[in-house]
């Protein structure tokens, strides 16, 4: 027997569909509370420009690539799982998602580890405070969405719950959207 | 349904292409510029791509964007309802202590050349008095 949300659509989108869009209102309130809060700060503070040029813009950068050619990738394995229905391809798509959102994390501890030796702690000044916070929580949320991923390409590999590529794969592309605000925000605009 | 499938999935690869592009944009133009208002612009443009072309949200039910819609209109109320008080240095009967100070010490600074040393002079300012006479303490975020 299926779960509810697989199939069931009284307000005529899938349930599951549903959840996961009420799900990012509650995301959209907390990074968009950090970014409000940061632009706040950031035109009160101009000086917090001489900040973010400690910042590793080519790391930053790279993150963002990965992060959008990893919201490409989840929709390849979304293609495949429903389209083609090659769970196979689908399962190497989900997987090569997986490891864009290793790689992000990868860089994102290369840079932490610079700053941290640099002498930018989160206690440096708000800027740091707040460069800290928005990121990783940002980065738990790309283990989550990676963890979610990956447990779910194993039962895709087997034709089971498809629909739940499309799920996890709006979760994933609202990480990356996140990401789209945060990078430009805090690395470039000084 | 093949070639269904691959032009599904060469617009896919276009829109990713699109995105890349405008992020690469984004970077010169922000480093060039400096400018906050053209970074978030360019940054919402392609929230807006992704949204409608990798979340589906053109397709979705229109209730979805109301969904959606009611959270940015939250956020944005915190902003508009926090920036001005933040970004304001004085109001109707207050006054942020960094700038009452800023504008006291030029005041001392103006009238101790007659021979008494400000007790401020060589050193960063830690606390004044605010507008009804009690300590504050300036802060430097």
């Amino acid at each position: 027997m299926k779960p509810i949300a697989t199939d069931r659509s009284a307000t005529g989108i899938p349930t599951g569909r549903l959840a996961m869009w009420l799900l990012l209102p509650g995301e959209i309130v907390i990074f968009g509370g950090l970014l409000a809060c940061y632009l706040v700060y950031r035109f009160h503070n101009p000086e917090w420009g001489v900040e973010s040029q400690h910042l590793n813009l080519v790391a930053g950068s790279i993150n963002a690539v990965i992060l959008l050619t990893s919201s490409l990738f989840i929709l390849l394995a979304q293609h495949a799982a429903e389209k083609e229905q090659d769970y196979a391809a689908a399962f190497k798509w989900m997987w090569a998602t997986v490891f864009c959102g290793i790689g992000y994390i990868s860089v994102k501890a290369y840079e932490y580890t610079h700053e941290i030796s640099e002498g930018f702690t989160i206690t440096a000044n708000v800027f740091w405070s707040f460069y800290y916070s928005a990121t990783a929580i940002h980065a738990a949320h790309v283990f989550a969405g990676g963890l979610a991923i990956a447990i779910l390409s194993f039962s895709v590999k087997q034709g089971k719950h498809i629909n739940r590529v499309e799920l996890t794969g709006i979760y994933w592309h609202f990480v990356d959207l996140v990401w789209i605000f945060l990078f430009p925000l805090l690395y470039i605009a000084g | 349904m093949g070639n269904e499938a691959s032009n599904g999935k060469s617009s896919l690869i276009k829109i990713w292409a699109l995105l890349v592009v405008l992020l690469i944009v984004n970077i010169i133009v922000s480093k060039a510029t400096g400018l906050l208002v053209i970074t978030f612009g360019i940054a919402t443009v392609m929230a807006g791509i992704a949204l409608a072309y990798f979340m589906h949200l053109n397709t979705e039910k229109k209730y979805v964007w109301g969904v959606l819609t009611a959270a940015v209109i939250a956020i944005a109320g915190l902003f508009f309802g926090i920036a001005p008080d933040i970004l304001s240095n004085e109001g109707v009967n207050w006054e942020k202590c960094n700038s009452y100070n800023e504008k006291n010490l030029e005041r001392f600074a103006g009238h101790s050349h007659g021979g008494h040393e400000s007790p401020y002079e060589g050193h960063h300012v830690k606390t004044g008095l605010d507008k009804s006479g009690s300590v504050c303490t300036p802060q430097r975020f």
